[in-house]
């Protein structure tokens, strides 16, 4: 008996070691990642603004890198607005959301790329974020803030698809709107319109309706949701994208989306229970975002994994942490930092997928809040 | 002769073969060939159905996911008008592929099943030509082997005449 109470004080000893070595990792990336993430912010509060544009034969086009440099500027002033007050940190957002919402607005790169909804959906967010942000409110940007947020929404809704969601690419139709919608690219926006609508912001509520079903059309019986909105959704067999190992990320900023509208009242299918299951699915199957992480083409890796997939992923896991309840968070927490950490390079910088102009930059962003976010989650 | 031989042998057996290729043809096709290109052109046709049934049931999905949308709009249209111009597109090919089966039944067996049997015809036909052809050739080549013996005994008579 006496040799089981000692076995079972070890172990809990040994986890809770665990997870402060867990959380001195957790701060010392989130310390490199700022480091990194301060010396890209250039004299106007964007983030290294097409220094060196992407020349790829596809996405060589300025408004595109425009599109990704205000999105990667949105996520690092997230990052930045997700961790304790300071006042330099403080002076570093208020010029990243002024610079927000001072450039001019991206515009439709082509016929049938609509990147410019990168652009959107992140500045949105950020300027949600900001709207909640105490240095932003002392400092008077509140009103121009809801301003600039209200354009972007009149530009975002211009980009819904009639199939109810957003999507990056038109060449489906090459129409004004697009038909072709994603669940991923969805999820952001309902979470932007949200947080936006919790700040009491104007939104437009059947838009916003919409989208949320949309999001729920999109899941499917494995916890999964397809990538695009589909007629009639359906579990992928084999080595497809439409399940849980092709699905990893999306499941994650999917379930956020939708707890969040559930916890605002809206019908929808996520609770508690399956945002665990949805951590769970990501730690069981981990391999196939480090198997994908850094591959150089879109969808090479197993289940059409793309390299990108993989921060992006990360950061809503750490905003579920942070919805979760201490004792059910801290089971995540080490294999959490660890996935992030151990892709920290020698400078702070974060990457999954080769972006000339911004592919280190929203690497450590997205790293550094999807930590920060994680760490809250202890602290609760 | 001996040339003459061995070159007609040749031919024969090449004629024999193309008989028994064109036999083993016609076999083929009385045996499955006749109802399996009927089987292969009804499924063709099931296929070209179903493909018509899913985009009918799909357009109808995609017209029940816009309303509940209800944001309507000029690419709503577009791609609702594309889906019926499909559905028009696959139409004809559902009736393309009846046809092809009527004009199987119809017209194609009966002019595969000639043609089977011409090949085989021809085959024997020609067997028989070389047959022909041959017993001439090696009566043709005697006579003037007989003629030169005549000529030569000639020849010699004259020779010890002298």
């Amino acid at each position: 008996m006496n040799s089981l109470v000692a076995i079972g004080l070890l172990c809990c000893s040994a986890q809770s070691s665990q997870l402060e070595l867990a959380e001195q990792a957790c701060d010392t990336a989130i310390e490199r990642g700022n480091t990194f993430l301060y010396s890209r912010q250039t004299g106007n509060g964007g983030l290294s603004l097409n220094a060196t544009p992407v020349l790829h034969d596809v996405w060589a086009n300025a408004e595109t890198n425009r599109s990704w440099h205000i999105a990667t500027t949105s996520i690092a002033a997230m990052a930045w607005m997700a961790q304790p007050q300071d006042d330099a940190r403080d002076l570093r957002i208020a010029r990243a959301i002024d610079y927000l919402c001072k450039s001019p607005l991206v515009k439709r790169p082509d016929d049938w790329d609509t990147d410019n909804t990168w652009a959107y959906v992140y500045s949105l967010c950020a300027l949600t974020r900001a709207g909640n942000n105490d240095y932003i409110e002392k400092t008077h940007r509140t009103k121009i803030i809801r301003q600039r947020a209200r354009v972007i929404m009149q530009e975002l809704y211009k980009y819904q698809s009639p199939m109810g969601g957003w999507a990056y690419y038109a060449d489906e139709t090459k129409a004004v709107t697009p038909n072709w919608a994603t669940s991923f690219q969805t999820a952001v926006a309902v979470i932007g319109l949200l947080e936006a609508k919790q700040l009491g912001w104007s939104v437009d509520e059947r838009r916003l309706r919409v989208a949320i079903d949309t999001l729920i059309h999109c899941r499917l019986p494995d916890g999964s949701y397809t990538y695009s909105v589909e007629i009639i959704p359906r579990v992928d067999t084999g080595t497809g994208i439409d399940n849980v190992k092709g699905g990893l990320s999306r499941i994650q900023s999917c379930n956020y989306a939708l707890y969040l509208a559930k916890q605002m009242g809206y019908k929808s299918p996520i609770g508690h229970e399956q945002i665990i299951t949805g951590l769970q699915q990501l730690f069981a199957n981990h391999h196939y975002l480090d198997i994908a992480r850094g591959r150089p083409t879109p969808h090479e890796a197993y289940h059409y994994n793309s390299g990108y997939f993989y921060f992006f992923g990360h950061y809503y896991a750490g905003l579920l942490l942070e919805m979760l309840p201490k004792k059910e968070a801290q089971q995540f927490f080490s294999p959490y930092v660890n996935s992030v950490v151990k892709t920290q390079h020698g400078d702070g910088s974060m990457l999954d997928f080769f972006l000339d102009a911004s592919g280190k930059e929203y690497g450590a962003a997205f790293g550094v809040a999807g930590l920060c976010h994680a760490r809250n989650s202890l602290k609760q | 002769m001996t040339t003459l031989t061995q070159s007609q042998d040749l031919e024969m057996f090449d004629a024999r073969g193309s008989l028994a290729r064109a036999e083993h043809e016609l076999n083929l096709f009385n045996s499955f060939g006749k109802v399996e290109t009927e089987k292969s052109l009804r499924l063709d046709l099931l296929l070209e159905q179903d493909a018509l049934d899913d985009s009918t049931e799909e357009l109808e999905q995609l017209k029940i996911m816009y309303d509940r949308n209800n944001l309507a709009d000029v690419t709503a249209q577009m791609v609702l008008n594309r889906a019926e111009r499909n559905l028009q597109r696959q139409q004809i090919s559902v009736e393309l592929a009846q046809s092809e089966i009527t004009k199987w039944v119809q017209l194609g067996m009966a002019r595969a099943q000639t043609d089977l049997d011409y090949d085989v015809t021809y085959a024997k036909l020609n067997i028989a030509y070389l047959e022909a052809e041959h017993t001439s050739s090696r009566a043709e080549l005697n006579a003037e082997i007989n003629d030169l013996k005549l000529f030569i005994a000639e020849l010699r008579a004259d020779s010890e005449d002298e």
